[in-house]
């Protein structure tokens, strides 16, 4: 997997929830937090936690998180958790392994694939490169954003 | 922002819903633990019975290179704490690296380093970025979230 950071940081060009964008972020790290986090504490564990890092485990994560929240905001906390872990998980799929790629389709099938553009360590490299493409992208956002409301506040004048 | 409510994420038989998919969660993880290791068999398993093993191709994953014992020979160690030599050539200074790579296993406990290999450089650097993401995340999450142990679920603050 590449590390967290990465896929925080690159979870910005993607899409940025309007609403209850924490949750979004927190769906960027959820398939590691249920299929690899317990691995820095034990080890061994690393095939009992496997399916947390499937689509279907992260699915079943998302579904029983979201009960966390309160009724009226549970679609769109879902909504935001997937669409974070979607996009951890198509980063992921981009990695390069000399094992077995991740388990998509478990527990249906073993049989995996995977588009092998760069090796999990080397994610750590692009992350200074990251850094300045959010920054500037925050950036244009905001003075974008600026540039918009001036012309909001210019043409209401005008009426 | 008030929403309605799908009936699959209604409080209507709310126990029944974490419960299900937490069960479902959980036979899959027992099923990944049973059939994940036959799937992937680890050198460890051949030291079990060496002879029978002797000249069977594997994949070593995720192994720390522990020490160099000359110029083309190493021991790794894998995960459980398993120890093996490999013979094969590797970029020198790397102990404490983790290595995956194709073996070919030799009675009674040894390894031939095959192609492809690959070391992971600067794990430790991953591992506290990771941290960072992680702590910058839960700060995130927690300035707009609380949790309110006696109903059981996250609020927001006011």
């Amino acid at each position: 997997m590449p590390d967290l950071l990465t896929h925080v940081l690159a979870g910005h060009f993607i899409t940025r929830p309007k609403s209850y964008r924490e949750l979004y972020f927190v769906g960027l790290i959820l398939p590691d937090l249920l299929g690899r986090l317990p691995m820095v504490f034990y080890k061994n564990s690393y095939w009992f936690i496997n399916p947390g890092h499937t689509p279907i485990g992260t699915l079943l994560g998302a579904y029983m998180v979201t009960f966390l929240f309160e009724a009226p905001i549970r679609k769109t906390v879902f909504r935001n958790l997937l669409l974070g872990a979607a996009f951890h998980l198509f980063l992921d799929l981009l990695q390069r392994h000399i094992t077995d790629a991740y388990y998509w389709f478990f527990p249906f099938t073993w049989r995996t694939f995977e588009v092998p553009l760069f090796w999990p360590d080397q994610s750590v490299d692009a992350l200074p490169y990251l850094l300045v493409a959010v920054g500037l992208f925050h950036l244009l956002h905001r003075r974008l954003g600026r540039g918009r409301r001036l012309r909001m506040a210019q043409s209401e004048n005008q009426r | 922002m008030q929403q309605s409510v799908p009936a699959f994420l209604s409080d209507r038989h709310r126990w029944l819903k974490i419960g299900l998919p937490a069960a479902l969660l959980l036979a899959m993880c027992i099923y990944s633990a049973i059939a994940g290791p036959k799937l992937l068999p680890s050198f460890a398993d051949y030291l079990k019975d060496p002879g029978r093993f002797d000249g069977t191709r594997l994949i070593v994953q995720f192994t720390q290179i522990k020490q160099y014992n000359g110029p083309d020979r190493f021991i790794v160690q894998d995960i459980r704490g398993n120890r093996i030599e490999v013979e094969g050539k590797v970029a020198p200074g790397q102990e404490g690296s983790f290595i995956s790579f194709d073996a070919v296993f030799r009675s009674p406990g040894r390894l031939i380093l095959g192609e492809p290999w690959h070391i992971y450089a600067r794990d430790t650097l991953k591992l506290v970025v990771s941290a960072v993401a992680l702590i910058g995340v839960a700060v995130f999450f927690l300035l707009r979230f609380r949790f309110n142990l006696r109903r059981f679920r996250f609020e927001e603050r006011r």
